[in-house]
């Protein structure tokens, strides 16, 4: 059996410090994972602002049921799975009570030329990332959140298995069906 | 050798190392003499990159301390506030007399809450009696029946453990529960 190398033993005992209500403890664990678990939550709800307040919200709940976690899986896929599971609660709760979104208006924003300088290179890259975007709203939510977990995220498929609660197998298909999905619609960014 | 829609699903698992290695080693020979489904792999390394360069960054000032001020104002569970005043009795006596007096309140606990004072406390002695009521007038109301087919009736109730039932009236139940000091006796209403 492998030894746990220093930054697990660092981390096992950050945990198991939390677990006795140690808030500080727990804190540095949520500066080793918030970009992540933001990374996570903004894969499911491709939304800045909404990931932000749901990440947040995972960060609490896990350090409500932090007694419960048990070293069988690791505690960061631990930590990405109930990211992953408050944001598809979120989504659903939004299909149920459709409100006026943020997100034509950030399209919007984004096409407008920036501050900073309206060279060609930064209005081809804003036109490039609004392309990118348009491009993932037209996938289903669980087509998008596996490619985002996958490409942006790093995840390998067991822990996108893990997170999203679907077979192995299962996240094969749905990162197949999006890439082919998205080569299609971006033929020419892709195959450049 | 491998046809190209044979190969076409494995493509994106080959490009993430996913694959066993039957499966690497056979999508690899396929590769080596196929230009198109090396064009598509090419294409799907491309669109990871896209992705990657697209993916917001969302800014996370103040997200650790906004997490942090959240969890300190949560109360900590009971386990936890037991844990506290455990160590908190450890420092003030020292070991030996705080292991006491936990073992002494750990004692009282268990003789209060295993005694039928604590039983009855916990409500079972008033749900053993509604409980009895309520399936003696179910008897009344089926007096043809046989004493076993009574008993039967009455122990429907899961909660109720019932030791002996008797009567050589059909109209009057009466139920013995020894083992929780409790004697039902039923009769019928007055008739004027």
């Amino acid at each position: 059996m492998n030894q746990p190398n220093r930054q697990e033993r660092d981390e096992a005992e950050l945990i198991e410090r939390a677990k006795k209500g140690d808030t500080k403890a727990f804190g540095t664990l949520v500066e080793r994972y918030q970009r992540r678990v933001v990374g996570v939550a903004m894969a499911v709800v491709h939304n800045q602002e909404d990931a932000l307040e749901l990440a947040q919200e995972t960060f609490v709940r896990a350090f409500q049921n932090v007694s419960k976690f048990e070293s069988r899986s690791s505690f960061s896929t631990w930590l990405y799975r109930i990211a992953a599971n408050i944001a598809i609660d979120f989504r659903r709760g939004e299909r149920r009570h459709p409100t006026m979104r943020g997100e034509e208006a950030e399209t919007e924003i984004q096409r407008l030329p920036s501050a900073a300088g309206d060279s060609f290179k930064e209005a081809q890259r804003s036109e490039m990332g609004r392309r990118i975007q348009e491009a993932l709203g037209q996938l289903t939510q669980e087509h998008r959140a596996a490619i985002l977990l996958r490409e942006v995220e790093g995840l390998s498929y067991d822990e996108i298995s893990d997170v999203l609660q679907c077979p192995r197998g299962t996240v094969m298909s749905r990162l197949h069906y999006a890439r082919s999905r998205l080569r299609e619609i971006l033929k020419d960014l892709a195959e450049d | 050798m491998a046809q190209c829609d044979d190969i076409a699903s494995l493509l994106g698992a080959f490009e993430d190392g996913e694959l066993a290695p039957q499966e690497m080693h056979e999508v690899a020979l396929h590769l080596a003499s196929c230009k198109n489904c090396d064009l598509t792999l090419a294409a799907y390394a491309n669109l990871g990159g896209l992705l990657r360069d697209a993916a917001p960054a969302p800014s996370l000032d103040g997200f650790a301390t906004a997490v942090q001020a959240r969890i300190e104002r949560l109360r900590p569970p009971l386990r936890v506030r037991l844990g506290r005043w455990f160590e908190d009795l450890r420092e003030r006596y020292g070991n030996a007399a705080a292991m006491a007096f936990a073992m002494g309140a750990a004692a009282v606990l268990t003789v209060v809450l295993t005694t039928p004072l604590a039983r009855n406390m916990l409500g079972a002695r008033e749900r053993a009696i509604q409980v009895a009521a309520r399936d003696a007038k179910a008897l009344k109301d089926d007096t043809g029946k046989s004493l076993a087919e009574m008993a039967a009736v009455a122990s429907r109730e899961p909660s109720a453990i019932i030791s002996k039932l008797e009567t050589s009236n059909p109209d009057v139940a009466v139920w013995s529960e020894p083992s929780q000091d409790t004697t039902v006796i039923w009769l019928p209403d007055q008739q004027p």
